[in-house]
């Protein structure tokens, strides 16, 4: 797995390190630790000395503090040096014979693009950031950061709210098709977490569609016989707002956002914003 | 003239989703490739012949990964071993490095990063060879 982590210089930011390591502790993730600075002449000039530097470097030793053992998938580079390529700067954390790399890697340019033209290029399979809280959901000063980078990724995102340990993850799914990425993702955050899984089905008006009750019993018996404890509920659609806002204090909302997914319609792009912003949990968008 | 053999490869995982994505690929690569879904499968056809590079699930009935890579290495020290797991934790890596594999992958990954892998783990089994 590839988990690319976007950060900032806020303390929300530092606040997500431990729920990283934790993840990676886990998955043996190949992991990048993101920074965006503003591009062109707001940006100035950029070296080892640049203040971001010392913060990222900052994270990347409270990463790395977390692997104590001898078993640590990262041997960690001594020697800081950057280097610089088209732009971005680079910054190894573990050396050449380590069986999991971290690197720090710093762009410029306008913050949402940045980190998701990062994720195609790393190919990274899961996009990691905090924000500013509950209700207030900024990063780097911008309002709508994380919903537009949860929206637009191909990959799956993961908003990070509070260091708080899921005790159920609740998936939102409402199409016939998901990716054996999602479901597999799905796997890896109710192991780690040892959390209960519950399904939530979407209804409307004429019930539940026929091909998704199909795909729902087929993923139910799945993660059943995979030993995870996991049931299905139904949800109307009209109540499914208010329901995630209940259940979302202590598990982890996540949703199945495909392609044709109604949920693109029912948590259109303001409701995305509203549930990424609103949330207490953290919220994971499934790809 | 020598030919070189193609590096042989078995993959084992319960999804055959896994096989059938990977399979492709691999063939497209050069490689010669053995799919199983079921764990007793495999374990008998090791048991015929040794393989240069092992992909295995964990989590499986009967037989389960650790049990079979386990056997696996013991039958032929010089297979390199990749474990693939949709069920990571701490102590399913520490314990597959303990039993010898050359890496832990969790799901999901990309293509291209377990191609990656088995292409070092080819270096590594191909240096090994011509050092012996």
């Amino acid at each position: 797995m590839r988990i690319l982590v976007a950060l900032d210089e806020h303390s929300y930011s530092a606040g997500i390190i431990n729920s990283v390591a934790r993840l990676a502790a886990n998955t043996w993730a190949d992991v990048t630790l993101l920074g965006v600075r503003p591009g062109g002449a707001a940006g100035g000039t950029f070296s080892m000395n640049h203040p971001l530097v010392n913060t990222f470097l900052g994270y990347k030793d409270d990463f790395l503090g977390q692997f104590a053992d001898s078993y640590s998938p990262y041997t960690r580079q001594e020697q800081v040096a950057i280097g610089e390529n088209n732009g971005i700067w680079e910054i190894p954390g573990t050396t050449d014979n380590s069986r999991k790399e971290l690197k720090i890697r710093i762009r410029s340019g306008n913050p949402d693009r940045e980190i998701l033209e990062e994720a195609r290029l790393t190919e990274s399979d899961l996009i990691v950031l905090g924000c500013s809280g509950a209700g207030d959901c900024q990063w780097q000063g911008l309002l709508n950061l994380p919903e537009k980078v949860a929206k637009d990724a191909s990959c799956s995102v993961m908003v990070i709210k509070e260091e708080r340990i899921p005790k159920k993850i609740i998936c939102c799914m409402d199409q016939p098709s998901v990716t054996q990425a999602s479901v597999e993702m799905i796997n890896q955050i109710v192991t780690i977490n040892e959390a209960d899984l519950e399904i939530i089905g979407l209804t409307g008006p004429k019930g539940l569609k026929e091909e998704v009750e199909r795909q729902m019993d087929g993923i139910l018996r799945y993660y059943m016989a995979q030993q995870i404890n996991a049931w299905v509920k139904l949800v109307d659609m009209g109540a499914l707002e208010e329901y995630v806002a209940q259940v979302s204090r202590d598990g982890m909302i996540a949703l199945w956002m495909g392609k044709k997914s109604m949920l693109q319609k029912i948590f259109n792009r303001d409701l995305v914003g509203k549930l990424v912003t609103q949330a207490h949990s953290s919220v994971l968008i499934l790809r | 003239m020598t030919i070189e053999q193609k590096t042989s490869i078995l993959i084992l995982d319960d999804e055959p989703i896994v096989s059938k994505r990977l399979k492709p690929s691999l063939d497209k690569n050069g490689y010669e490739v053995e799919t199983f879904v079921r764990s007793v499968d495999a374990l008998s056809r090791i048991r015929e012949r040794d393989f240069d590079i092992i992909i295995t699930d964990l989590k499986m009935e009967g037989v389960n990964g650790m049990e079979f890579l386990t056997e696996a290495k013991r039958r032929s020290p010089s297979t390199e071993v990749i474990v693939i797991t949709g069920f990571a934790t701490m102590e399913t890596a520490k314990q597959s490095f303990s039993k010898g594999v050359f890496d832990f992958l969790a799901k999901p990954f990309k293509l291209g990063e377990i191609l990656e892998v088995i292409r070092k783990a080819d270096i590594k089994r191909k240096e090994k060879v011509a050092a012996a």
